[in-house]
């Protein structure tokens, strides 16, 4: 064989290598995907809300929107991101005076969360905490609303919009969900 | 399902060799990558994209001349006698003869088959006694 | 040996068809990678099923995907059978099968302008997912070039070495 030939071949192999190792990446990447989406307990959404978010007085008032994530997949999952968009659609009393009521929605939080990069294996257990001072709502709107909502009726807190980002697969993946009128959770007004 | 979705320790080293082997290696092959896409960026302004007849076209010239090329000239002629460059006298191309010429040459060899009455009338004629 | 095997083995003997058997099953792999393959996967992308929710790819950008990956895989193919029914390190060969790398590369960066190196998925009555895979692209175009170089330099050495190619090629037979 040619010297010539030997200098192709060794390169013709790190190549291969290289474009060998690409393919695997990307299979295992879209495999990973699976491996957490499959399993609806490797995600986990849940909102917890102590206090009274319509009396202007109450300080206990908090709003935590807690998440479960476990990395079941190979690679790390880097740069995540979520982002969140508030709101709370409250029934309002007899609206129209003829004794029917309204659904009226607020916006109420806009703000977004980084978290630290997450380790194939690992769980991460994050929340984003929502104050008073935090609210896009002031006392006023807080005190009308609490005069003219239906009791009866649950508070709706939705997700207008919740995005979720990140990359996979050392970052040669980056993903971006968006979801759009989501029903977080309900409360009663207490 | 037929089978469960699970992470595999295999498969958990493997990507962590292929990480390893990326990790060194991508550093240069991202910019290569960004460069060349440059290039093609405005190369590609040039492909027309609306009609695909154009491709066909193409493909089909493409594939006619292969056939053209590669039948006229197949490759068969080799050189019998190798010199290093710079002394190129002595060369000699020898064509390889295709299976037609070789079954020609060894017909050549093989002597006509004769009927037996060619035969006998040769040996007829040669023991016809002369006229005196 | 049997009759048929001796005819074929006669019949491969022959350079022309050897070359041509070469070029059409070379031609017919590169037609079933870089048209047929992507044009079944892209259609089942076309409704996908995720924990019960559809997934939906939008019909224009369907037919953009299709349109480049018929177009270039057209040129791929065909470049594909020239190179593959020229002489093993023909000088030929050498030319096209740099140009089939670069097609190649168009190729694969043509997924770009159909859109899908940034794949949108819609969830049904969610949102959207949206996955972008311009690094990873870019990644394997960098590789690309590499190959571009690999393939460079075997047309130099097939230009250069083209005496001994021969005088090798003939010692084979």
């Amino acid at each position: 064989m040619r010297y010539s030939r030997i200098a192709r071949l060794i390169m013709r192999i790190f190549l291969l290598l290289l474009a060998s190792t690409m393919s695997l990446v990307s299979f295992l990447g879209g495999y990973s995907a699976l491996l957490i989406l499959g399993d609806e307990k490797n995600i986990d959404l849940n909102v917890d809300m102590t206090g009274n978010m319509l009396n202007t007085n109450d300080t206990t008032f908090e709003l935590k929107i807690g998440f479960k994530f476990d990395n079941k997949g190979y690679f790390d999952l880097e740069d995540l991101k979520i982002e969140l968009e508030l709101s709370m659609v409250y029934e309002y009393f007899n609206y129209s005076g003829d004794g029917k009521n309204k659904p009226i929605g607020v916006s109420l939080y806009e703000g977004k969360k980084t978290f630290k990069t997450v380790e194939n294996g690992e769980k991460l257990k994050g929340s984003i905490s929502i104050e008073r001072a935090d609210l896009e709502i002031t006392d006023a709107i807080a005190s009308d609303i609490y005069n003219h909502i239906d009791p009866r009726k649950d508070i709706i807190f939705m997700g207008d919009r919740i995005a979720i980002s990140g990359k996979y697969s050392l970052g040669l993946i980056s993903f971006n969900v968006e979801i759009e009128d989501y029903e977080i959770e309900s409360f009663k007004i207490s | 399902m037929f089978f469960q979705l699970e992470n595999s320790p295999f498969w958990q080293a493997i990507a962590d060799i292929m990480s390893f082997i990326l990790n060194v290696f991508r550093p240069i092959v991202q910019p290569i990558g960004t460069v060349l896409v440059l290039i093609i960026n405005f190369l590609l302004n040039f492909f027309p994209s609306e009609n695909i007849t154009i491709y066909v076209v193409i493909f089909c010239v493409l594939v006619g001349s292969a056939i053209f090329v590669n039948c006229k000239w197949p490759g068969d002629v080799y050189l019998s006698v190798y010199k290093k460059e710079g002394d190129k006298s002595s060369e000699v191309k020898e064509k390889k003869p295709s299976i037609v010429e070789y079954l020609d040459k060894k017909a050549e060899k093989k002597p006509e088959a004769k009927f037996p009455e060619e035969i006998e009338a040769t040996n007829d004629s040669e023991e016809e006694e002369p006229n005196l | 040996m049997s009759f048929s095997k001796e005819k074929i083995k006669k019949t491969l003997e022959n350079a022309k068809i050897k070359n041509m058997i070469r070029g059409v099953i070379f031609a017919t792999i590169y037609i079933i990678t870089t048209i047929v393959i992507p044009f079944l996967t892209f259609s089942w992308v076309m409704s996908l099923e995720i924990e019960g929710v559809d997934l939906e790819l939008y019909q224009d950008r369907y037919n953009q995907i299709i349109f480049f990956v018929l177009a270039f895989g057209l040129l791929i193919s065909g470049t594909a059978f020239f190179a593959y029914s020229s002489p093993s390190q023909s000088i030929r060969r050498g030319v096209f099968s740099l140009i089939q790398i670069i097609l190649n590369c168009f190729y694969l960066w043509s997924y770009k302008f159909s859109g899908a190196l940034e794949l949108e998925l819609v969830l049904v009555d969610m949102g959207v997912v949206t996955i972008d895979l311009a690094q990873m692209i870019l990644t394997y175009m960098g590789i690309y070039f590499l190959v571009v170089i690999l393939k460079t330099y075997d047309l130099v050495d097939f230009i250069v070495n083209r005496n001994k190619i021969k005088y090798e090629r003939g010692k084979k037979r």
